[in-house]
Protein backbone atom coordinates (compact mmCIF):
# COMPACT_ATOMS: atom_id res chain seq x y z
CA UNK A 1 0.00 0.00 0.00
CA UNK A 2 2.98 2.30 0.09
CA UNK A 3 4.76 2.10 -3.20
CA UNK A 4 1.70 2.89 -5.23
CA UNK A 5 0.85 5.84 -3.06
CA UNK A 6 4.38 7.07 -3.50
CA UNK A 7 4.90 6.52 -7.17
CA UNK A 8 1.27 7.00 -8.10
CA UNK A 9 -0.32 9.98 -9.65
CA UNK A 10 -0.82 13.16 -7.79
CA UNK A 11 -4.40 14.36 -7.62
CA UNK A 12 -4.89 16.85 -10.39
CA UNK A 13 -7.14 19.49 -8.91
CA UNK A 14 -7.96 22.78 -10.53
CA UNK A 15 -7.40 24.88 -7.44
CA UNK A 16 -4.67 23.36 -5.35
CA UNK A 17 -4.83 25.96 -2.64
CA UNK A 18 -8.48 25.23 -1.86
CA UNK A 19 -7.75 21.53 -1.28
CA UNK A 20 -4.72 22.48 0.75
CA UNK A 21 -6.70 24.74 3.07
CA UNK A 22 -9.56 22.28 3.38
CA UNK A 23 -7.19 19.49 4.42
CA UNK A 24 -5.18 21.68 6.77
CA UNK A 25 -8.32 23.15 8.29
CA UNK A 26 -9.85 19.75 8.83
CA UNK A 27 -6.69 18.37 10.43
CA UNK A 28 -6.43 21.42 12.70
CA UNK A 29 -10.03 20.87 13.74
CA UNK A 30 -9.52 17.17 14.46
CA UNK A 31 -6.27 17.76 16.31
CA UNK A 32 -7.75 20.44 18.54
CA UNK A 33 -10.78 18.21 19.14
CA UNK A 34 -8.38 15.48 20.26
CA UNK A 35 -6.38 17.76 22.55
CA UNK A 36 -9.36 19.57 24.03
CA UNK A 37 -11.68 16.55 24.18
CA UNK A 38 -12.17 16.69 27.93
CA UNK A 39 -13.13 20.36 27.79
CA UNK A 40 -15.38 20.25 24.73
CA UNK A 41 -17.21 16.99 25.40
CA UNK A 42 -20.63 17.71 26.89
CA UNK A 43 -20.72 14.28 28.59
CA UNK A 44 -18.22 11.75 29.88
CA UNK A 45 -17.51 9.09 27.26
CA UNK A 46 -18.83 6.35 29.52
CA UNK A 47 -21.76 8.26 31.05
CA UNK A 48 -24.83 6.12 30.51
CA UNK A 49 -28.38 7.35 30.34
CA UNK A 50 -30.53 4.30 29.80
CA UNK A 51 -33.65 6.36 29.24
CA UNK A 52 -32.00 8.02 26.24
CA UNK A 53 -30.92 4.93 24.30
CA UNK A 54 -30.35 4.96 20.52
CA UNK A 55 -31.59 8.53 20.04
CA UNK A 56 -30.83 9.88 16.56
CA UNK A 57 -28.57 12.93 16.08
CA UNK A 58 -30.21 16.26 16.93
CA UNK A 59 -30.20 17.38 13.29
CA UNK A 60 -32.22 14.27 12.44
CA UNK A 61 -34.88 15.05 15.02
CA UNK A 62 -33.14 13.67 18.10
CA UNK A 63 -32.82 15.43 21.45
CA UNK A 64 -30.87 18.69 21.23
CA UNK A 65 -28.53 17.67 24.05
CA UNK A 66 -27.01 14.90 21.92
CA UNK A 67 -25.53 16.43 18.76
CA UNK A 68 -24.72 13.06 17.19
CA UNK A 69 -27.31 10.99 19.04
CA UNK A 70 -26.74 8.25 21.60
CA UNK A 71 -25.72 4.59 21.51
CA UNK A 72 -27.29 1.42 22.91
CA UNK A 73 -26.35 2.40 26.48
CA UNK A 74 -27.49 5.99 26.10
CA UNK A 75 -23.95 7.31 25.87
CA UNK A 76 -23.46 10.56 23.97
CA UNK A 77 -21.95 9.73 20.54
CA UNK A 78 -20.40 13.19 20.09
CA UNK A 79 -18.50 12.94 23.38
CA UNK A 80 -17.42 9.39 22.60
CA UNK A 81 -16.28 10.52 19.16
CA UNK A 82 -14.10 13.25 20.68
CA UNK A 83 -12.40 10.85 23.07
CA UNK A 84 -12.07 8.23 20.32
CA UNK A 85 -10.32 10.78 18.11
CA UNK A 86 -8.01 11.49 21.03
CA UNK A 87 -7.13 7.80 21.51
CA UNK A 88 -6.79 6.98 17.83
CA UNK A 89 -4.73 10.04 16.94
CA UNK A 90 -2.47 9.59 19.96
CA UNK A 91 -1.82 5.95 19.08
CA UNK A 92 -1.24 6.78 15.43
CA UNK A 93 1.07 9.66 16.33
CA UNK A 94 3.20 7.72 18.81
CA UNK A 95 3.13 4.65 16.56
CA UNK A 96 4.34 6.60 13.54
CA UNK A 97 7.16 8.21 15.54
CA UNK A 98 8.30 4.85 16.92
CA UNK A 99 8.20 3.27 13.47
CA UNK A 100 10.14 6.14 11.91
CA UNK A 101 12.74 6.12 14.69
CA UNK A 102 13.27 2.34 14.65
CA UNK A 103 13.31 2.10 10.87
CA UNK A 104 15.59 5.09 10.39
CA UNK A 105 18.08 3.83 12.98
CA UNK A 106 18.17 0.36 11.42
CA UNK A 107 18.60 1.91 7.99
CA UNK A 108 21.58 3.93 9.25
CA UNK A 109 23.06 0.91 11.00
CA UNK A 110 22.71 -1.26 7.89
CA UNK A 111 24.29 1.33 5.64
CA UNK A 112 27.06 2.25 8.07
CA UNK A 113 28.27 -1.19 9.16
CA UNK A 114 27.50 -3.09 5.97
CA UNK A 115 28.59 -6.73 5.87
CA UNK A 116 26.76 -9.14 8.14
CA UNK A 117 24.77 -6.41 9.86
CA UNK A 118 23.49 -5.17 6.52
CA UNK A 119 22.65 -8.70 5.40
CA UNK A 120 20.77 -9.44 8.61
CA UNK A 121 18.70 -6.27 8.39
CA UNK A 122 17.92 -6.87 4.72
CA UNK A 123 16.83 -10.39 5.62
CA UNK A 124 14.48 -9.02 8.28
CA UNK A 125 13.12 -6.53 5.76
CA UNK A 126 12.48 -9.35 3.27
CA UNK A 127 10.79 -11.42 5.93
CA UNK A 128 8.57 -8.54 6.92
CA UNK A 129 7.67 -8.05 3.28
CA UNK A 130 6.69 -11.71 3.02
CA UNK A 131 3.98 -11.39 5.65
CA UNK A 132 1.03 -9.01 5.57
CA UNK A 133 1.60 -6.82 8.59
CA UNK A 134 -1.80 -7.47 10.09
CA UNK A 135 -1.07 -11.23 10.25
CA UNK A 136 2.17 -10.49 12.07
CA UNK A 137 0.34 -8.14 14.41
CA UNK A 138 -2.34 -10.74 15.13
CA UNK A 139 0.28 -13.42 15.77
CA UNK A 140 2.04 -11.12 18.23
CA UNK A 141 -1.26 -10.39 19.98
CA UNK A 142 -1.97 -14.14 20.24
CA UNK A 143 1.47 -14.91 21.63
CA UNK A 144 1.93 -12.01 24.03
CA UNK A 145 -1.69 -11.33 24.89
CA UNK A 146 -3.46 -8.05 24.40
CA UNK A 147 -2.06 -5.37 26.63
CA UNK A 148 -1.77 -1.72 25.80
CA UNK A 149 2.03 -1.93 25.67
CA UNK A 150 2.01 -4.88 23.25
CA UNK A 151 -0.54 -3.10 21.10
CA UNK A 152 1.52 0.09 21.07
CA UNK A 153 4.70 -1.77 20.09
CA UNK A 154 2.87 -3.57 17.29
CA UNK A 155 1.44 -0.35 15.92
CA UNK A 156 4.87 1.22 16.36
CA UNK A 157 6.85 -1.27 14.31
CA UNK A 158 4.35 -1.00 11.47
CA UNK A 159 6.19 0.11 8.31
CA UNK A 160 9.61 0.15 10.00
CA UNK A 161 10.91 -1.78 7.02
CA UNK A 162 9.90 0.96 4.59
CA UNK A 163 11.86 3.54 6.57
CA UNK A 164 14.80 1.17 6.92
CA UNK A 165 14.86 0.45 3.18
CA UNK A 166 14.53 4.13 2.20
CA UNK A 167 17.08 5.42 4.68
CA UNK A 168 19.56 2.65 3.92
CA UNK A 169 19.43 3.48 0.22
CA UNK A 170 19.64 7.23 0.89
CA UNK A 171 22.62 6.87 3.23
CA UNK A 172 24.43 4.55 0.83
CA UNK A 173 24.05 7.06 -1.97
CA UNK A 174 24.99 9.96 0.32
CA UNK A 175 28.10 8.06 1.44
CA UNK A 176 29.35 7.94 -2.11
CA UNK A 177 28.63 11.61 -2.74
CA UNK A 178 31.25 14.32 -2.85
CA UNK A 179 30.05 16.35 0.11
CA UNK A 180 30.34 13.36 2.44
CA UNK A 181 33.79 12.57 1.10
CA UNK A 182 34.75 16.19 1.73
CA UNK A 183 33.46 15.99 5.31
CA UNK A 184 35.38 12.80 5.85
CA UNK A 185 38.60 14.31 4.55
CA UNK A 186 38.13 17.19 6.95
CA UNK A 187 38.09 14.61 9.72
CA UNK A 188 34.43 14.60 10.75
CA UNK A 189 33.32 11.49 12.65
CA UNK A 190 30.78 9.24 10.90
CA UNK A 191 28.02 10.05 13.39
CA UNK A 192 28.59 13.75 12.99
CA UNK A 193 28.29 13.34 9.24
CA UNK A 194 25.09 11.32 9.62
CA UNK A 195 23.36 13.52 12.15
CA UNK A 196 24.45 16.92 10.90
CA UNK A 197 24.65 16.36 7.17
CA UNK A 198 23.04 13.17 5.86
CA UNK A 199 19.93 13.24 8.05
CA UNK A 200 18.91 16.78 7.01
CA UNK A 201 19.39 15.70 3.41
CA UNK A 202 17.10 12.69 3.73
CA UNK A 203 14.57 14.59 5.86
CA UNK A 204 12.35 15.22 2.83
CA UNK A 205 12.01 11.51 2.11
CA UNK A 206 11.38 10.86 5.78
CA UNK A 207 8.63 13.47 6.07
CA UNK A 208 6.82 12.26 2.96
CA UNK A 209 7.04 8.67 4.15
CA UNK A 210 5.62 9.73 7.52
CA UNK A 211 2.58 11.26 5.82
CA UNK A 212 2.13 7.95 4.02
CA UNK A 213 2.41 5.73 7.07
CA UNK A 214 0.33 7.90 9.39
CA UNK A 215 -2.95 7.00 7.62
CA UNK A 216 -1.79 3.39 7.39
CA UNK A 217 -1.23 3.33 11.15
CA UNK A 218 -4.67 4.83 11.77
CA UNK A 219 -6.21 2.16 9.53
CA UNK A 220 -4.26 -0.59 11.31
CA UNK A 221 -5.29 0.59 14.76
CA UNK A 222 -8.92 1.03 13.81
CA UNK A 223 -8.96 -2.28 11.93
CA UNK A 224 -7.62 -4.21 14.91
CA UNK A 225 -9.94 -2.37 17.28
CA UNK A 226 -12.83 -3.01 14.91
CA UNK A 227 -12.41 -6.78 15.14
CA UNK A 228 -12.05 -6.47 18.91
CA UNK A 229 -8.32 -7.12 19.15
CA UNK A 230 -7.07 -3.57 19.58
CA UNK A 231 -8.14 -0.92 22.07
CA UNK A 232 -10.34 -2.59 24.67
CA UNK A 233 -13.45 -1.19 26.39
CA UNK A 234 -14.03 0.79 28.57
CA UNK A 235 -11.47 2.77 26.55
CA UNK A 236 -12.76 3.86 23.20
CA UNK A 237 -11.30 4.38 19.76
CA UNK A 238 -12.66 5.12 16.30
CA UNK A 239 -12.35 1.50 15.17
CA UNK A 240 -14.00 0.23 18.34
CA UNK A 241 -16.93 2.62 17.81
CA UNK A 242 -17.46 1.36 14.26
CA UNK A 243 -17.19 -2.21 15.50
CA UNK A 244 -19.91 -1.79 18.08
CA UNK A 245 -21.99 0.25 15.65
CA UNK A 246 -21.85 -2.55 13.07
CA UNK A 247 -24.40 -4.65 14.96
CA UNK A 248 -26.87 -1.78 15.14
CA UNK A 249 -26.74 -0.63 11.54
CA UNK A 250 -30.47 -1.00 10.98
CA UNK A 251 -31.56 0.82 14.13
CA UNK A 252 -28.77 3.38 14.53
CA UNK A 253 -26.58 3.87 11.45
CA UNK A 254 -25.06 7.06 12.94
CA UNK A 255 -23.10 4.96 15.45
CA UNK A 256 -20.86 3.61 12.69
CA UNK A 257 -21.12 6.52 10.27
CA UNK A 258 -19.75 9.24 12.56
CA UNK A 259 -16.43 7.52 13.43
CA UNK A 260 -16.12 6.05 9.92
CA UNK A 261 -16.36 9.45 8.27
CA UNK A 262 -13.87 10.84 10.77
CA UNK A 263 -11.29 8.18 9.89
CA UNK A 264 -11.91 8.62 6.18
CA UNK A 265 -11.52 12.41 6.22
CA UNK A 266 -8.45 12.26 8.46
CA UNK A 267 -6.63 9.73 6.27
CA UNK A 268 -7.69 11.58 3.13
CA UNK A 269 -6.41 14.92 4.44
CA UNK A 270 -3.08 13.55 5.61
CA UNK A 271 -2.37 11.68 2.39
CA UNK A 272 -3.40 14.61 0.18
CA UNK A 273 -1.18 16.97 2.15
CA UNK A 274 1.59 14.38 1.92
CA UNK A 275 1.20 14.29 -1.87
CA UNK A 276 1.52 18.06 -2.03
CA UNK A 277 4.49 18.03 0.30
CA UNK A 278 6.12 15.41 -1.91
CA UNK A 279 5.60 17.65 -4.95
CA UNK A 280 7.00 20.60 -3.11
CA UNK A 281 10.07 18.84 -1.74
CA UNK A 282 10.36 17.06 -5.08
CA UNK A 283 10.73 13.71 -3.41
CA UNK A 284 10.26 10.45 -5.26
CA UNK A 285 10.20 7.45 -3.01
CA UNK A 286 11.60 4.11 -4.09
CA UNK B 1 14.77 -18.94 -18.52
CA UNK B 2 17.88 -19.03 -16.45
CA UNK B 3 17.89 -22.11 -14.19
CA UNK B 4 20.38 -20.65 -11.75
CA UNK B 5 18.19 -17.61 -11.31
CA UNK B 6 15.14 -19.78 -10.60
CA UNK B 7 17.05 -21.90 -8.09
CA UNK B 8 18.48 -18.92 -6.24
CA UNK B 9 14.99 -17.41 -5.97
CA UNK B 10 13.59 -20.71 -4.72
CA UNK B 11 16.32 -20.99 -2.11
CA UNK B 12 15.72 -17.41 -0.97
CA UNK B 13 12.02 -18.16 -0.54
CA UNK B 14 12.72 -21.29 1.50
CA UNK B 15 15.15 -19.36 3.69
CA UNK B 16 12.52 -16.73 4.41
CA UNK B 17 10.07 -19.45 5.42
CA UNK B 18 12.64 -21.13 7.68
CA UNK B 19 13.32 -17.77 9.30
CA UNK B 20 9.63 -17.28 9.96
CA UNK B 21 9.34 -20.80 11.43
CA UNK B 22 12.33 -20.06 13.67
CA UNK B 23 10.97 -16.75 14.87
CA UNK B 24 7.57 -18.31 15.56
CA UNK B 25 9.21 -21.05 17.60
CA UNK B 26 11.20 -18.66 19.77
CA UNK B 27 8.31 -16.23 20.15
CA UNK B 28 6.12 -19.11 21.30
CA UNK B 29 8.70 -20.26 23.84
CA UNK B 30 9.28 -16.69 24.99
CA UNK B 31 5.61 -16.16 25.63
CA UNK B 32 5.71 -18.55 28.56
CA UNK B 33 5.35 -22.18 29.50
CA UNK B 34 2.73 -23.79 27.24
CA UNK B 35 1.95 -26.22 30.07
CA UNK B 36 0.84 -23.39 32.31
CA UNK B 37 -1.44 -22.07 29.61
CA UNK B 38 -2.95 -25.49 28.97
CA UNK B 39 -3.31 -27.11 32.38
CA UNK B 40 -5.15 -25.62 35.32
CA UNK B 41 -3.09 -24.23 38.21
CA UNK B 42 -4.18 -27.02 40.54
CA UNK B 43 -2.68 -29.79 38.37
CA UNK B 44 -0.45 -32.09 40.47
CA UNK B 45 3.29 -31.78 39.82
CA UNK B 46 3.59 -35.38 38.50
CA UNK B 47 1.02 -34.71 35.80
CA UNK B 48 2.82 -31.52 34.79
CA UNK B 49 6.08 -33.48 34.55
CA UNK B 50 4.36 -36.16 32.50
CA UNK B 51 3.08 -33.60 30.00
CA UNK B 52 6.48 -31.96 29.87
CA UNK B 53 8.08 -35.26 29.04
CA UNK B 54 5.45 -36.23 26.49
CA UNK B 55 5.81 -32.95 24.60
CA UNK B 56 9.56 -32.93 24.93
CA UNK B 57 9.56 -29.71 26.90
CA UNK B 58 12.14 -31.16 29.31
CA UNK B 59 14.70 -31.35 26.51
CA UNK B 60 17.22 -28.64 25.59
CA UNK B 61 15.90 -25.79 23.46
CA UNK B 62 18.00 -26.80 20.45
CA UNK B 63 16.54 -30.33 20.47
CA UNK B 64 13.04 -28.91 20.81
CA UNK B 65 13.71 -26.61 17.87
CA UNK B 66 14.89 -29.40 15.59
CA UNK B 67 11.91 -31.55 16.58
CA UNK B 68 9.61 -28.62 15.93
CA UNK B 69 10.98 -28.00 12.43
CA UNK B 70 10.94 -31.72 11.57
CA UNK B 71 7.37 -31.92 12.87
CA UNK B 72 6.31 -29.08 10.62
CA UNK B 73 7.76 -30.86 7.59
CA UNK B 74 5.57 -33.82 8.55
CA UNK B 75 2.52 -31.62 8.80
CA UNK B 76 2.45 -31.76 12.59
CA UNK B 77 1.48 -28.31 13.84
CA UNK B 78 -0.03 -29.28 17.14
CA UNK B 79 -3.63 -29.50 18.27
CA UNK B 80 -6.34 -26.92 18.71
CA UNK B 81 -7.00 -26.36 22.43
CA UNK B 82 -10.76 -26.11 22.15
CA UNK B 83 -11.62 -29.43 20.51
CA UNK B 84 -8.28 -31.25 20.26
CA UNK B 85 -8.43 -31.56 16.48
CA UNK B 86 -5.33 -31.05 14.38
CA UNK B 87 -4.72 -27.34 13.91
CA UNK B 88 -3.82 -27.91 10.28
CA UNK B 89 -7.19 -29.56 9.73
CA UNK B 90 -9.04 -26.65 11.35
CA UNK B 91 -7.29 -24.17 9.07
CA UNK B 92 -7.63 -26.24 5.88
CA UNK B 93 -11.39 -26.46 6.39
CA UNK B 94 -11.58 -22.69 6.05
CA UNK B 95 -9.48 -22.45 2.91
CA UNK B 96 -12.25 -22.91 0.30
CA UNK B 97 -14.33 -20.01 1.62
CA UNK B 98 -11.36 -17.65 1.65
CA UNK B 99 -10.12 -18.88 -1.73
CA UNK B 100 -13.54 -18.18 -3.22
CA UNK B 101 -13.65 -14.70 -1.72
CA UNK B 102 -10.07 -13.96 -2.77
CA UNK B 103 -10.60 -15.11 -6.36
CA UNK B 104 -13.75 -13.01 -6.72
CA UNK B 105 -11.96 -10.04 -5.16
CA UNK B 106 -8.94 -10.42 -7.43
CA UNK B 107 -11.21 -10.59 -10.47
CA UNK B 108 -12.95 -7.37 -9.38
CA UNK B 109 -9.64 -5.77 -8.48
CA UNK B 110 -8.03 -6.59 -11.82
CA UNK B 111 -11.02 -5.54 -13.90
CA UNK B 112 -11.57 -2.26 -12.03
CA UNK B 113 -7.95 -1.50 -11.21
CA UNK B 114 -6.04 -2.43 -14.35
CA UNK B 115 -8.99 -1.76 -16.64
CA UNK B 116 -9.71 1.58 -15.00
CA UNK B 117 -6.05 2.55 -15.06
CA UNK B 118 -5.66 1.77 -18.77
CA UNK B 119 -8.87 3.57 -19.73
CA UNK B 120 -7.83 6.58 -17.64
CA UNK B 121 -4.38 6.72 -19.21
CA UNK B 122 -5.73 6.43 -22.76
CA UNK B 123 -8.19 9.25 -22.06
CA UNK B 124 -5.89 11.52 -20.15
CA UNK B 125 -7.52 14.57 -18.53
CA UNK B 126 -10.98 13.44 -19.56
CA UNK B 127 -13.89 13.03 -17.17
CA UNK B 128 -13.17 9.29 -16.95
CA UNK B 129 -9.57 10.02 -16.02
CA UNK B 130 -10.65 12.39 -13.27
CA UNK B 131 -13.14 9.85 -11.96
CA UNK B 132 -10.46 7.13 -11.80
CA UNK B 133 -8.04 9.50 -10.01
CA UNK B 134 -10.68 10.49 -7.49
CA UNK B 135 -11.53 6.82 -6.97
CA UNK B 136 -7.86 5.98 -6.35
CA UNK B 137 -7.29 8.88 -3.94
CA UNK B 138 -10.49 8.28 -1.97
CA UNK B 139 -10.06 4.53 -1.97
CA UNK B 140 -6.74 4.86 -0.20
CA UNK B 141 -8.36 6.67 2.70
CA UNK B 142 -11.49 4.58 3.27
CA UNK B 143 -11.03 1.82 5.83
CA UNK B 144 -12.28 -1.34 4.11
CA UNK B 145 -14.48 -2.25 7.08
CA UNK B 146 -16.15 1.13 6.81
CA UNK B 147 -16.68 0.63 3.09
CA UNK B 148 -18.24 -2.74 3.87
CA UNK B 149 -20.56 -1.07 6.34
CA UNK B 150 -21.58 1.52 3.75
CA UNK B 151 -22.40 -1.33 1.35
CA UNK B 152 -24.51 -3.03 4.02
CA UNK B 153 -26.32 0.25 4.70
CA UNK B 154 -27.11 0.65 0.99
CA UNK B 155 -27.84 -2.89 -0.19
CA UNK B 156 -29.25 -4.45 2.96
CA UNK B 157 -30.75 -1.71 5.08
CA UNK B 158 -31.92 0.68 2.36
CA UNK B 159 -32.64 -1.50 -0.65
CA UNK B 160 -32.99 -4.91 0.99
CA UNK B 161 -31.35 -6.66 -1.96
CA UNK B 162 -28.48 -8.53 -0.35
CA UNK B 163 -27.97 -10.46 2.90
CA UNK B 164 -25.70 -8.56 5.30
CA UNK B 165 -23.74 -11.56 6.54
CA UNK B 166 -23.18 -15.27 6.30
CA UNK B 167 -22.41 -17.48 3.32
CA UNK B 168 -23.92 -20.16 1.16
CA UNK B 169 -25.29 -18.44 -1.92
CA UNK B 170 -23.77 -16.26 -4.61
CA UNK B 171 -25.68 -13.31 -3.08
CA UNK B 172 -23.68 -13.62 0.11
CA UNK B 173 -20.45 -13.35 -1.86
CA UNK B 174 -21.23 -10.09 -3.65
CA UNK B 175 -20.66 -7.54 -0.88
CA UNK B 176 -17.52 -9.06 0.70
CA UNK B 177 -15.98 -9.52 -2.76
CA UNK B 178 -16.83 -5.94 -3.73
CA UNK B 179 -15.40 -4.60 -0.48
CA UNK B 180 -12.17 -6.49 -0.83
CA UNK B 181 -11.88 -6.17 -4.61
CA UNK B 182 -12.52 -2.43 -4.90
CA UNK B 183 -10.23 -1.79 -1.95
CA UNK B 184 -7.45 -3.78 -3.64
CA UNK B 185 -8.09 -2.12 -7.00
CA UNK B 186 -7.24 1.45 -5.95
CA UNK B 187 -3.44 0.99 -5.86
CA UNK B 188 -3.66 -1.01 -9.09
CA UNK B 189 -5.54 1.82 -10.80
CA UNK B 190 -2.95 4.36 -9.69
CA UNK B 191 0.05 2.36 -10.78
CA UNK B 192 -1.50 1.16 -14.05
CA UNK B 193 -2.42 4.69 -15.07
CA UNK B 194 1.04 6.04 -14.23
CA UNK B 195 2.79 3.14 -15.91
CA UNK B 196 0.74 3.22 -19.12
CA UNK B 197 1.09 7.00 -19.35
CA UNK B 198 4.83 6.59 -19.12
CA UNK B 199 5.05 4.05 -21.93
CA UNK B 200 2.69 6.09 -24.12
CA UNK B 201 5.23 8.90 -24.02
CA UNK B 202 8.14 6.71 -25.13
CA UNK B 203 9.86 7.31 -28.49
CA UNK B 204 8.97 3.83 -29.74
CA UNK B 205 5.31 4.80 -29.58
CA UNK B 206 6.06 7.67 -31.96
CA UNK B 207 7.84 5.17 -34.22
CA UNK B 208 4.81 2.91 -34.18
CA UNK B 209 2.62 5.82 -35.25
CA UNK B 210 5.15 6.98 -37.83
CA UNK B 211 5.17 3.52 -39.39
CA UNK B 212 1.49 4.11 -40.01
CA UNK B 213 0.27 1.38 -37.65
CA UNK B 214 -3.13 1.92 -36.06
CA UNK B 215 -3.13 3.59 -32.61
CA UNK B 216 -4.65 0.69 -30.74
CA UNK B 217 -2.24 -1.77 -32.33
CA UNK B 218 0.56 0.28 -30.78
CA UNK B 219 -1.22 0.38 -27.46
CA UNK B 220 -1.85 -3.34 -27.18
CA UNK B 221 1.30 -4.59 -28.89
CA UNK B 222 3.82 -2.17 -27.43
CA UNK B 223 2.58 0.14 -24.67
CA UNK B 224 0.78 -2.38 -22.45
CA UNK B 225 3.48 -5.10 -22.40
CA UNK B 226 6.06 -2.50 -21.48
CA UNK B 227 3.84 -1.12 -18.74
CA UNK B 228 3.33 -4.58 -17.26
CA UNK B 229 6.29 -4.86 -14.86
CA UNK B 230 5.22 -2.33 -12.22
CA UNK B 231 1.63 -3.50 -12.56
CA UNK B 232 2.61 -7.10 -11.85
CA UNK B 233 4.73 -5.97 -8.90
CA UNK B 234 1.74 -4.26 -7.36
CA UNK B 235 -0.50 -7.19 -8.21
CA UNK B 236 1.87 -9.48 -6.30
CA UNK B 237 2.10 -7.12 -3.34
CA UNK B 238 -1.66 -6.84 -3.49
CA UNK B 239 -2.03 -10.46 -2.52
CA UNK B 240 -0.61 -9.62 0.86
CA UNK B 241 -2.88 -6.65 1.22
CA UNK B 242 -5.76 -8.83 0.12
CA UNK B 243 -5.05 -11.47 2.77
CA UNK B 244 -4.69 -8.75 5.40
CA UNK B 245 -7.89 -7.15 4.17
CA UNK B 246 -9.68 -10.49 4.27
CA UNK B 247 -9.16 -10.67 8.04
CA UNK B 248 -11.25 -7.53 8.48
CA UNK B 249 -13.67 -8.00 5.58
CA UNK B 250 -14.58 -11.53 6.66
CA UNK B 251 -15.33 -10.21 10.13
CA UNK B 252 -17.60 -7.47 8.76
CA UNK B 253 -19.66 -9.94 6.75
CA UNK B 254 -19.30 -12.98 9.03
CA UNK B 255 -17.73 -14.86 6.11
CA UNK B 256 -16.52 -18.26 7.39
CA UNK B 257 -12.96 -18.10 6.05
CA UNK B 258 -9.42 -17.98 7.35
CA UNK B 259 -9.65 -14.29 8.22
CA UNK B 260 -12.42 -14.81 10.71
CA UNK B 261 -10.73 -17.92 12.04
CA UNK B 262 -7.62 -15.82 12.66
CA UNK B 263 -9.55 -13.25 14.65
CA UNK B 264 -11.26 -15.85 16.83
CA UNK B 265 -8.04 -17.86 17.24
CA UNK B 266 -6.19 -14.75 18.40
CA UNK B 267 -9.01 -13.77 20.74
CA UNK B 268 -8.92 -17.26 22.31
CA UNK B 269 -5.13 -17.45 22.10
CA UNK B 270 -5.24 -20.66 20.08
CA UNK B 271 -1.52 -20.58 19.41
CA UNK B 272 -1.36 -23.75 17.29
CA UNK B 273 -3.96 -22.38 14.89
CA UNK B 274 -2.38 -18.94 14.72
CA UNK B 275 0.95 -20.55 13.93
CA UNK B 276 -0.52 -22.61 11.08
CA UNK B 277 -2.14 -19.49 9.66
CA UNK B 278 1.10 -17.50 9.83
CA UNK B 279 3.00 -20.24 8.01
CA UNK B 280 0.18 -20.76 5.54
CA UNK B 281 0.03 -17.07 4.64
CA UNK B 282 3.82 -16.80 4.51
CA UNK B 283 4.03 -19.81 2.17
CA UNK B 284 1.44 -18.28 -0.14
CA UNK B 285 3.21 -14.93 -0.12
CA UNK B 286 6.63 -16.45 -0.78
CA UNK B 287 5.23 -18.54 -3.65
CA UNK B 288 3.52 -15.50 -5.15
CA UNK B 289 6.70 -13.46 -4.91
CA UNK B 290 8.49 -16.29 -6.65
CA UNK B 291 5.89 -16.43 -9.42
CA UNK B 292 6.07 -12.65 -9.80
CA UNK B 293 9.87 -12.81 -10.06
CA UNK B 294 9.65 -15.50 -12.72
CA UNK B 295 6.96 -13.57 -14.57
CA UNK B 296 9.34 -10.60 -14.71
CA UNK B 297 11.97 -12.62 -16.50
CA UNK B 298 9.38 -14.01 -18.86
CA UNK B 299 8.07 -10.54 -19.72
CA UNK B 300 11.45 -8.87 -19.73
CA UNK B 301 14.35 -11.33 -20.22
CA UNK B 302 16.85 -8.56 -19.44
CA UNK B 303 16.05 -8.89 -15.73
CA UNK B 304 17.34 -12.44 -15.24
CA UNK B 305 20.51 -11.67 -17.21
CA UNK B 306 21.27 -8.59 -15.12
CA UNK B 307 20.62 -10.20 -11.75
CA UNK B 308 22.50 -13.31 -12.90
CA UNK B 309 25.54 -11.13 -13.46
CA UNK B 310 25.28 -9.56 -10.03
CA UNK B 311 25.44 -12.92 -8.31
Amino acid sequence: MRIEAATGIKPDYRSRSATFWLCTGYLALVTSAAILAMFIAPFGYNDQDLLQRLKPPSFLGGPSAHLLGTDQLGRDVFSRLLFSIQTSLAIAFVGTIIGAAVGTSLGFVAAHFGGIMDRAIIMLIDMQAALPFIILALAALAIFGNSFIVFMVIVGIHSWETYARLIRAAVLSANSSDYVTAMRIMGASPWRIYIRHVLPNVAGILIVQITLSFPAVILLESGLSFVGLGVQPPSTSLGLMIGSGRDLLTQAPWLALAPGLTIFLTCLSVSMLGDKLGDKLNVTLN
Amino acid sequence: MNLRYVLSRLLGGLLTLLLIVTLTFFALRLSGDPIQVLLPDTTPQEVVELYRERWGLDQPLAVQYVKYVVGIFHGDFGLAFSDGRSALQVVLERVPATAMLALAAIAIGVICGIGGGIVAALNRNSAIDRAVIAFAVFGYAVPNFFFGILLILLFTVKLGWLPSSGSGTIWHLIMPALTLGLWASTPLARITRASVLETLGQPYMVTVRAKGLPYYYGVFRHALPNAAIPIITILGLNFGTLIGGAVITETVFAWPGIGRLTVSAVANRELAIVQVIVLFVATIMVSINLVVDLLYTWIDPRISVVSGRQK
